[in-house]
C-alpha cells in the first residue's frame, strides 16, 4: 500500500497518523495555492489541512492516489476562497478586467512575471478552463494524469483525453498547425 | 507508462519547459507550516480524549526587554550601544518544558537558514535603525560598529564617533567578554554554547542571561553563520517562548513575533521586550516594548532596516 494511503486510512481511527502527511505534502500544496492565490496561500494552507483532516474518512483509495485526493481538497478550498473573493469584489469593476475571483488571474500574472511569450499566454488563456486546469496540474504540480483526474473528480481516461486536447490546441496555437490534427472527440 | 513518460507525453508542445519553469515557487515560510501544524493538532486534540500538545495557531511570540536607551545605560561595551537591545525575558526554567513546539520549530528553522549563509568579513557591522519612542519623534540612524569604535550617522546629518572600551569592542558571553576576533572561537555546539552563555548564573537567571546575550550577538555582532545557527538552537531549547505570526513591524514588513514569558523580573531585563523576526532568513526586524500594565500600549520601537557587514562608513 502506498505510504500516504496507509497514513490516510489509519488516520480514521488513529488521528496522530495524519500528521506526517503535513510534513510530506505541505510544500507541494503551498506551491499549488501560491500559484493560484498568492496573497491568501499561507492562510489557505491551514484550511486545506483542517479540511483534509476533517474529511479523511471520505478518502477512497479505489478512486485514486492519496496525493491526488489531497490536491482535490486544496482545490475545493481554493474554490470557496474564490467564491468569497468574488462576492467581495466591487461590482463596479470594469468588465475588461479579469475579476479578482477568477482563477486565471493569478496564473496569468505569474506567466506575465515569468516573461512568458504572448503566444503561449494567449494559447493558455484560450484553452477551456477544465483543460487548462488539468494541464497546469501536470506541469506545475507534477501530478500524473491519473492523479490530476482524482483532483478534479473525473475518470482518468477523460483526463487523458482533455490533456491530449489541450496539448493539441497549444500546438495549433503556437505553430500554426491546423485543427485537422485533432481526432475523435477532440475536434 | 511511467509518470515521467506521461508527463513528457502531455507536455510535448512548444514552450512547455517555459511553462513548467513559470510555476516555480519559494518554499513556504516555516511559520506558515508551524501554524498549519498547530491548528491541525488542535483539531486532533479535540478528537481525542488525551490532548495532543497544541499550540495556539495565532500565537508565537518572543519578548525582549531592554530598550535602546536602557541598554546604552547598562552595557559598557560599544557593541551594546549599537545593538540597542536584544534582551529576551524568560521564565520558569527547570519547571517548564522546552519552548513550545512551534517556537522550537521556528528557531530551528531559522538556525537552518542561518547556517546556510555565507561568511563575509568586513571592518564594520552596520545597523540602520528606525527608532520611535512615546513622546518623541521618529528618527532613523546608522550605526557602524568596528573593532575599536562606534560611528553613528544621525538622520540630521551629524556623525558621532565613540571610542570603544579598552581592549576593543566586545560582547558579553556568560560572565566574560568576548572580542570581535574571538567570536569565531566560540563553540558552535548548542549545549557547549549554552553552558558558556549561562556561566555565572543559576536557574531562571541563567536562561534569561543566555537568551539576552544570544539576542545581542544575533543583532549586533558579526557572528558567523555557524555561530548564528548555534545561537538559534540555544533559543530553540529555552523554555517560555511564544510565537505570534504575521505581525507587522514599524516599516510595514510582515514577520513573526516572539516573546518569552519570564516568571520574574531580572535586573538586566526590567521590561518584557517583543521581537519581530523574519523566519525566511532569520533576520531580526524589530524590537518593541510595552507598558508593564498594558500589553497593548507600545512605548518604544526599534525597527532594524538593515543589519550586516559594511566595508566603510558612508
Amino acid at each position: 500500500m502506498d505510504p500516504d494511503e496507509d497514513l490516510l486510512v489509519r488516520a480514521v481511527s488513529e488521528p496522530a497518523a495524519f500528521e506526517p502527511l503535513v510534513d510530506r505534502h505541505s510544500v507541494a500544496l503551498h506551491g499549488y495555492l501560491v500559484r493560484r492565490a498568492p496573497t491568501a496561500a499561507d492562510d489557505l494552507l491551514s484550511e486545506v489541512w483542517l479540511q483534509a483532516y476533517a474529511t479523511r474518512h471520505t478518502y477512497d483509495a479505489a478512486r485514486g492516489p492519496a496525493r491526488g485526493w489531497l490536491f482535490g481538497v486544496a482545490r475545493n478550498v481554493l474554490a470557496r476562497h474564490w467564491q468569497t473573493v468574488s462576492r467581495a469584489t466591487d461590482a463596479s469593476q470594469a468588465a475588461s478586467e479579469i475579476p479578482e475571483g477568477d482563477p486565471w488571474r493569478a496564473v496569468d500574472q505569474r506567466l506575465d512575471a515569468a516573461a512568458m511569450g504572448p503566444e503561449l499566454r494567449d494559447g493558455l488563456a484560450r484553452l477551456p478552463e477544465p483543460e487548462r486546469e488539468l494541464l497546469l496540474l501536470v506541469a506545475w504540480e507534477q501530478l500524473t494524469p491519473t492523479e490530476a483526474a482524482a483532483v478534479v473528480g473525473i475518470p482518468a481516461g477523460t483526463a487523458r483525453s482533455r490533456l491530449h486536447r489541450a496539448r493539441t490546441r497549444l500546438r495549433v496555437a503556437l505553430t500554426g498547425t491546423t485543427l485537422t490534427n485533432l481526432t475523435g472527440d477532440f475536434a | 507508462m511511467t509518470h515521467e513518460e506521461q508527463d513528457t507525453h502531455v507536455l510535448d508542445f512548444p514552450g512547455a519547459t517555459a511553462l513548467k519553469n513559470a510555476g516555480r515557487t519559494e518554499p513556504p515560510d516555516p511559520a506558515v507550516l508551524a501554524a498549519a501544524r498547530a491548528l491541525l493538532r488542535q483539531a486532533m486534540a479535540a478528537d481525542t480524549e488525551h490532548a495532543v500538545p497544541a499550540t495556539p495557531a495565532t500565537a508565537i511570540v518572543v519578548t525582549p526587554r531592554l530598550g535602546r536607551r536602557r541598554l546604552l545605560a547598562c552595557v559598557a561595551a560599544v557593541a551594546a550601544v549599537a545593538a540597542g537591545v536584544a534582551v529576551l525575558p524568560v521564565v520558569g526554567v527547570g519547571s517548564e518544558p522546552p519552548a513550545s513546539v512551534s517556537a522550537a520549530d521556528l528557531f530551528n528553522s531559522m538556525a537552518d537558514r542561518a547556517a546556510s549563509g555565507t561568511q563575509r568579513n568586513a571592518p564594520y557591522w552596520k545597523t540602520t535603525v528606525k527608532t520611535w519612542a512615546e513622546g518623541d519623534r521618529t528618527h532613523t540612524d546608522e550605526y557602524y560598529l568596528s573593532r575599536n569604535a562606534l560611528v553613528i550617522k544621525t538622520q540630521n546629518g551629524r556623525t558621532v564617533t565613540k571610542k570603544g572600551p579598552r581592549g576593543g569592542t566586545s560582547w558579553s558571553v556568560g560572565n566574560r567578554q568576548v572580542s570581535w576576533d574571538n567570536l569565531d572561537k566560540l563553540p558552535t555546539r548548542p549545549d557547549a554554547l549554552r553552558r558558556l552563555l549561562s556561566a555565572g548564573a543559576q536557574g531562571a537567571s541563567a536562561a534569561e542571561q543566555a537568551v539576552r546575550q544570544s539576542g545581542e550577538l544575533l543583532t549586533d555582532s558579526p557572528a558567523s553563520p555557524r555561530l548564528r545557527a548555534a545561537l538559534y538552537r540555544v533559543l530553540a531549547d529555552t523554555p517560555g517562548a511564544e510565537v505570534t505570526e504575521r505581525v507587522k513591524d514599524g516599516a510595514g514588513r510582515i514577520g513573526t513575533e516572539i516573546s518569552w514569558k519570564w516568571s520574574k523580573n531580572f535586573a538586566h531585563s526590567p521590561h518584557d521586550p517583543n521581537w519581530i523576526v523574519r523566519p525566511s532568513d532569520g533576520q531580526l526586524l524589530e524590537i518593541y516594548h510595552v507598558r508593564d500594565d498594558d500589553a497593548d500600549h507600545v512605548t518604544e520601537r526599534d525597527t532594524y532596516l538593515y543589519a550586516g557587514p559594511a566595508d566603510s562608513v558612508r
